[in-house]
């Protein structure tokens, strides 16, 4: 592990907002109410891509939402599980987003998305082998060494598994973790997505996870695909958490204690008032897993 | 394993995707397939829906099967080439005054780029104007008429086109657009210019499409009037100020 992310680990405590009080997506449709309304969020999370120009409505409302609120920053688009070498302007442009607004955290993708300049707007699935291992490895080293941080690696969903994995997505991660030092963004839906997609227990992933590195929680909603053959469940991120999820949450926490927790949504935007009850439920979940480990502790 | 996987998901061509299939798990081919599949739709969908979002006026004017059916070719020959979105689409207009099935509607191409432009204008970096009580007051002290400079803003930009889409996408900007006084077929003149976050669209006269193009390349007021009669220059600074399009008013 390199230094600065060992002293970072150790040396720095969360900022309050974020490790206590659940956040949410900030998205356009609700920049005027946030500043008017000042609702007790812990955090909103942005995407650095709809976050990277120099003028126009996103960065006004940014400049004055991040007066009164903490950050994270969440990026889509460096494409960290690509076979080629990481776009490096745009590495360079997410770097200066992240020094500007200085967020909790940065957490990005095992995913690709890019791939000879072409940028296809989707999480793809890598194959879990020791040559894609490696190429990721250097590519968070990468960023990490660029923006002067630990980074957070989310787990994905996916659709499909490969014939050439040769090895488990929790393995695959937890030697990601051991070689780079990088933390993790236990995604909780794409957990129960992709459990079901590939019909494996989310209980038994999440046992398998390396836990001691989560650093954030994500919760969102899936759709179901009932036209397919076996079924599948889509991570949507356009619908509320689904009781399984919410289910799936509170066992996480039980495993690893408190941690900090986004409300994911990325479209089929609801009143913001939904969105803070799905906060509220988090928080609820939360304070109720410290109750009981207080309990246990007697 | 990338190379085939990007060809499977943008191609309409089924055979590209038979080298990646053979490395997907599923009982048999179809299974394979519809794991696939869900890759492929989030992949076209959120592109078209991209591409909805920054053409939303043309979208709206063809309809959504049409729109669909053109950004559909346009994805698979035109990928994005940044993870920023909002610069894609880029090669839409000229892709769209190529496009066959738009051939009977010669306008749709000039709508298209007045909207890119539009979006890249708002994602720009704000330049200062002056307000309009500002600039009232600037002018209000000017001591000689003779030697005023008006200074337009650097991200003003002055469109000529052939067909009438500035009233078309202003008639867009409202739930229910009105058409029956559009004239499609009438050469308009444009001004761009951003005010408060966004790029903005102002119809002009020719006289002060001349008159403003002239104030670009030299700002002295007396040298940029044009030679029309229809041409009002307290109604034109009037304008200018109330859009809040002027840099600076200066009595050199």
């Amino acid at each position: 592990m390199n230094t600065y992310l060992k002293q970072q680990t150790e040396g720095s405590s969360l900022p309050s907002g974020f490790a206590q009080r659940t956040g949410i997506s900030l998205k356009p449709s609700y920049y005027e109410q946030i500043l008017q309304e000042r609702p007790e969020v812990g955090f909103f999370e942005i995407h650095a891509e709809n976050y990277l120009s120099p003028g126009g409505p996103a960065h006004y409302y940014l400049e004055r939402i991040r007066e009164h609120y903490e950050l994270t920053v969440h990026g889509v688009g460096l494409s960290l599980g690509g076979e080629e070498p990481l776009n490096l302007e745009h590495l360079e442009r997410v770097a200066q987003l992240v020094e500007r607004v200085q967020p909790a955290v940065f957490s990005e993708h095992l995913a690709w998305s890019t791939h000879q300049q072409n940028f296809l707007n989707d999480l793809l699935p890598v194959p879990y082998t020791e040559v894609r291992l490696a190429v990721l490895c250097e590519h968070v080293d990468q960023v990490q060494s660029h923006l002067q941080r630990q980074i957070l690696i989310e787990n994905p969903s996916t659709y499909f598994e490969f014939n050439s994995s040769a090895m488990s997505e929790t393995d695959f991660i937890s030697e990601l973790v051991k070689r780079t030092g990088c933390g993790l963004l236990l995604d909780v839906n794409n957990v129960e997505v992709s459990c079901f997609n590939h019909q494996r227990s989310a209980a038994e992933y999440l046992r398998q996870f390396p836990m001691q590195a989560v650093r954030q929680i994500h919760l969102a909603g899936y759709t179901l695909d009932e036209g397919a053959q076996p079924r599948l469940k889509i991570d949507s991120h356009d619908q509320a958490v689904a009781h399984e999820v919410w289910q799936l949450y509170q066992h996480a926490l039980e495993l690893i204690g408190d941690c900090p927790t986004l409300i994911e949504r990325d479209g089929n935007f609801p009143e913001l008032s939904t969105l803070l009850q799905e906060a509220a439920q988090a928080n609820q979940i939360r304070h109720l897993v410290k109750e009981i480990d207080h309990a246990a502790a007697i | 394993m990338q190379q085939p996987f990007k060809q499977a998901l943008l191609s309409t061509h089924p055979d590209t995707e038979q080298a990646l299939l053979n490395d997907i798990r599923g009982a048999d081919v179809t299974e394979r397939q519809q794991r696939l599949n869900v890759y492929r739709n989030n992949v076209i969908v959120s592109l078209m829906e991209a591409l909805g979002d920054i053409f939303p006026v043309c979208k709206q004017v063809v309809g959504e099967a049409f729109f669909n059916a053109m950004a559909r070719q346009y994805i698979e020959r035109h990928p994005p080439t940044s993870p920023v979105l909002s610069g894609y689409g880029d090669q839409f207009s000229e892709f769209v005054r190529d496009f066959f099935p738009a051939q009977s509607l010669p306008y749709l191409p000039y709508l298209c780029d007045l909207e890119y432009r539009l979006l890249q204008l708002t994602h720009t970096a704000e330049v200062p104007t002056l307000s309009l009580s500002c600039a009232q007051q600037r002018l209000s002290q000017v001591q000689n008429p003779e030697a005023l400079a008006l200074h337009l803003s650097p991200q003003c930009k002055l469109l000529r086109v052939p067909f009438a889409v500035g009233s078309l996408y202003l008639a867009h900007q409202t739930d229910t657009p009105n058409l029956s006084q559009l004239n499609i077929a009438q050469t308009e003149y444009l001004l761009l210019a951003k005010a408060s976050l966004y790029g903005r669209m102002y119809l002009i006269s020719a006289a002060e499409f001349d008159f403003l193009k002239a104030l670009q390349d030299e700002p002295n007021l007396s040298q940029a009037l044009p030679d029309h009669e229809a041409f009002d220059l307290g109604q034109t600074l009037a304008k200018l100020m109330t859009w809040q399009v002027l840099h600076a008013i200066e009595e050199s």
